[in-house]
């Protein structure tokens, strides 16, 4: 069941699943693995590297691997410096420019959201970084569903050039750097 | 103008591109209202950051610059289109294979041609920009470039290019088949160039967008340029979140695009160099002359509720489209392109302004540029009108011709003929002009006293509206004035883009009583125009729901009516509920009727210089109002009057338009007509 304050998140189109131990993690995992073989990138950031230090047969970004296995891989796992409540939105913060490839050139991401993340609005998230932060990410993305287009028509079409597919993992809660790479 | 005219009277006949326009800006206009109700301060919040910030824009530009500089980005100001054009050419490697986002200011600076001509290759990655590429066709909007596409010719494009015959025609096939093909080159190109929504002073870049092709131009090629017209330049970074979420709302019913990026620098360890080149190309002096319709920030809104733009699509306009894109052009390319482009195709029906996020009021703007210009291209006809209306005693002539051309049915000629201006045959009251000076006393217990405001077509053609609105005041409890001196309000002119003839003599209303006006375009344009009057103005049904409506003591029974809300009532004045509730109150029963926000195109003396498009515009009004099953329509507004009658004749309709006044008396008249 989707936690209070996360309904945005599954109105946006993002498969949201509450992760509370290393089993739930496993029975995600599986699905995932599931609905979209091919290889999985992993971003190497404090989040995703705390969950998924014991899986195998995954690349981690940037040490085994960068843009072209990006750009092969299926899967894509970031951490979220941040949650949105009300626009259901993940927000990446980052220095290096990984986090904004591993997140948009997949066919599936998996944003993993410490549970202490979830502020309200933008608004909440600039107000953090003033005063958590001395300095600004030089990259930000704010995600707020998957990929899509309205072009042809007006219909609305999932899938133009980023993910397909979007999910959410409300994983227990991280303290330390708001920035991922 | 003829090539004006010559395009408008074209983009009439493709009712394909105009069934395809309507199926994807309904849902936006369904969606929008709702999605906005959560930000009640954000238009408000935006206006006076564009405000803000195009004030102090030369210094902002520089704190901008300084502030791009020292986080990594290369900065380039471009006095014009062709520096900006070379600086790009200049530091890019020979046949680059180049991928594009939208941007309309590229499209302006024609930067396309020019990466074509010295040896690139350009790719338009925004899937609608994609399709115009294949197909050779102009933008039709700024936020939906392939909006007037059938999606059977996009089918058969994209069989035909991506070499894929048996590609099925589902949106979701030619998405993916798009997918496909656009995949490789996004990985291959060695050169982005995107637009931005906003730049911060504080030096950063922010780029919202829902396909991810912005993310992919920059993030994957190794030179990024991001091409940017000046006036997106913003305070801070708050400032310019809300602009993206403000285009989000607005322009599509999203509270946020799905992707919004923030650059505040290049990617540290991958990622592209990144050139951000701001284009003055004019824009730094025309906010000294005109600033409004550079607080633009390109969401499409306007054009998702424009009437005009719902029947002419791209040919509303040139390079820019629709009314804020006109006005711009006036500014940057001076009065004949504005002129060619379409400046006075706008109806004034201010549906756009309470629509847009940074309220720019395109009507009133565009009349004040129509009244600078060397030449009004104005055709003969609407300037005899307008003479006609300055001489009251012509004015009054005209009375006795169009009640024998009425009574001997040749109006009903001509209606049902349709095509040119002269086929508008005004079907007055019988009523004569109010007398000068007299006074209607109300009954009793009488609650105050008040004017009403004569004006000159209303007073002339429409004597017994204003002797309804008389007796429903009257009925109130209200004594009614009628000054000494009648004339017109000034709006007709103002539409018209000519000057104002002569000052009113305003001491014609003295003491503190309101003035009641029955013709929505005159209480407008009074009300939204300094006079010394304007506080007490007052729309008759306003007035009434104000002071508290007196039930007729015998409603009319149930009669099924539709209302036609003026867009002068609705979007100029916000009296949207108030003639609703006096109808019901009367007794009549309201019917929904569809597009009912819809303009009916007289717009003041529009029908006269654009009567192809008018009469399209009436008949479709008259159409929709015919199909609720009512026998009798409602409207408040002399123009809507006149055009909507003509439009019922023209479709040989035998429903009956009244104004809301006569309506309401009949009530007090205890039914009867």
């Amino acid at each position: 069941m989707t936690p209070p304050g996360w309904q945005a998140f599954e109105r946006k189109g993002f498969t949201v699943r509450h992760i509370q131990s290393p089993v739930d993690f496993l029975k995600a995992w599986n699905a995932i693995l599931g609905s979209h073989r091919g290889p999985v990138a992993v971003l190497n950031d404090p989040i995703a590297a705390a969950w998924l230090d014991r899986y195998e047969n995954i690349c981690w970004i940037p040490d085994e691997g960068g843009r072209a296995e990006i750009l092969r891989s299926q899967v894509g796992f970031t951490g979220a410096s941040f949650a949105l409540a009300d626009t259901g939105t993940v927000v990446l913060a980052e220095d290096s420019g990984y986090a904004r490839m591993v997140s948009n050139m997949v066919a599936c991401h998996v944003a993993l959201v410490p549970e202490n993340r979830l502020v309200a609005n933008w608004e909440g998230v600039l107000e953090r970084f003033g005063v958590e932060h001395a300095r600004q990410p030089r990259i930000l993305s704010f995600i707020s569903g998957p990929s899509q287009t309205a072009d042809i028509q007006g219909q609305l079409v999932r899938g133009m050039h980023g993910p397909v597919a979007v999910e959410a993992w409300i994983v227990p809660a991280v303290d330390g750097p708001l920035n991922l790479t | 103008m003829s090539d004006l005219h010559d395009r408008v009277r074209r983009a009439l006949l493709h009712d394909n591109a105009r069934e395809a326009r309507q199926h994807g800006t309904q849902p936006i206009r369904e969606r929008v209202p709702i999605a906005l109700k959560a930000y009640p301060e954000l238009q408000s919040q935006v206006r006076r950051s564009k405000e803000r910030a195009l004030d102090a824009l030369p210094r902002l530009l520089e704190q901008a610059e300084a502030r791009l500089v020292s986080r990594g980005f290369h900065v380039y100001r471009a006095a014009d289109g062709a520096k900006a054009r070379d600086y790009i050419l200049s530091h890019m490697p020979p046949s680059s294979l180049v991928i594009k986002s939208k941007s309309n200011l590229a499209k302006e600076i024609h930067l396309p041609d020019a990466l074509r001509a010295a040896g690139h290759r350009v790719i338009e990655t925004d899937l609608g920009d994609h399709i115009n590429q294949l197909m050779g066709r102009q933008s039709g909007h700024v936020l939906m470039p392939a909006i007037g596409v059938d999606r059977a010719e996009i089918h058969k494009t994209f069989q035909d290019q991506f070499d894929e015959p048996d590609l099925g025609p589902a949106p979701e096939d030619l998405v993916a088949s798009a997918r496909r093909h656009l995949r490789p080159l996004l990985e291959e190109a060695g050169v982005g160039i995107s637009g931005a929504n906003a730049v911060t002073a504080t030096g950063e870049i922010v780029l919202m967008e829902n396909e991810g092709n912005i993310r992919a131009v920059t993030s994957l090629p190794a030179v990024h340029f991001v091409v940017v017209a000046v006036t997106k330049v913003v305070e801070t970074l708050e400032d310019a979140l809300r602009v993206v979420q403000a285009a989000s709302l607005y322009g599509i019913g999203q509270d946020l695009g799905n992707y919004c990026t923030v650059l505040a620098g290049p990617g540290r360890d991958i990622g592209p160099d990144v050139h951000v080149v701001l284009v003055d190309d004019g824009r730094l002096a025309a906010l000294e002359d005109e600033p409004e319709p550079f607080y633009c920030i390109n969401c499409g809104s306007c054009l998702n509720v424009c009437p005009v733009y719902a029947e002419l699509g791209e040919a509303y306009g040139g390079e820019r489209l629709g009314g804020i894109g006109i006005m711009q052009t006036f500014l940057l390319n001076g009065e004949d392109a504005a002129n060619q482009d379409g400046l006075d195709l706008c109806l004034g029906c201010q549906r756009c302004v309470p629509a847009c996020p940074v309220a720019i009021d395109t009507p009133g703007v565009t009349n004040r540029l129509k009244a600078r210009r060397r030449t009004v291209p104005t055709g003969p006809l609407r300037h005899r009108f307008l003479k006609l209306v300055h001489s009251r005693r012509d004015l009054m002539w005209t009375r006795w011709a169009f009640r024998t051309a009425a009574a001997l049915g040749i109006a009903s000629r001509w209606h049902r003929r349709g095509q040119k201006p002269e086929d508008f045959v005004p079907v007055l009251t019988a009523a004569p002009p109010l007398p000068a000076g007299r006074v209607y006393t109300g009954s009793d217990p009488i609650r105050g006293s008040v004017w009403i405001f004569p004006g000159c077509v209303m007073d002339a053609w429409y004597g017994g509206v204003h002797q309804d609105t008389i007796r429903v005041l009257n009925a109130n409890g209200y004594t009614v004035r009628v000054p000494e001196q009648k004339f017109c309000c000034g709006a007709l002119d103002a539409h018209a883009g000519a000057a104002p003839r002569g000052a009113p003599d305003w001491d014609t209303f003295p003491g503190t009583d309101p003035i009641i006006m029955d013709s929505a375009g005159c209480g407008a344009f009074l009300t939204q125009h300094p006079n010394p009057v304007s506080q007490r103005v007052e729309d008759l049904a306003a007035f009434l729901a104000r002071v508290g409506f007196r039930p007729p003591r015998q409603p009319v029974p149930g009669t099924p009516l539709v209302y036609h809300n003026p867009c002068h009532l609705a979007y100029a004045q916000n009296i949207v509920d108030q003639p609703r509730q006096l109808l019901a109150t009367a007794g009549y029963h309201l019917v929904d009727v569809p597009a009912g926000e819809a303009c009916c195109g007289s717009a003041g003396t529009y029908n006269l210089d654009f009567p192809e498009l008018a009469w399209t515009l009436a008949r479709r009004k008259a159409g929709d109002l015919s199909r609720s099953g009512a026998a009798l329509a409602c409207t408040a507004n002399p123009g809507c009057l006149m055009q909507i009658r003509a439009g019922l004749e023209s479709l040989g309709s035998s429903m009956q338009l009244e104004h809301l006044a006569t309506l309401l008396a009949r009530a007090y008249a205890g039914g009867a007509s």
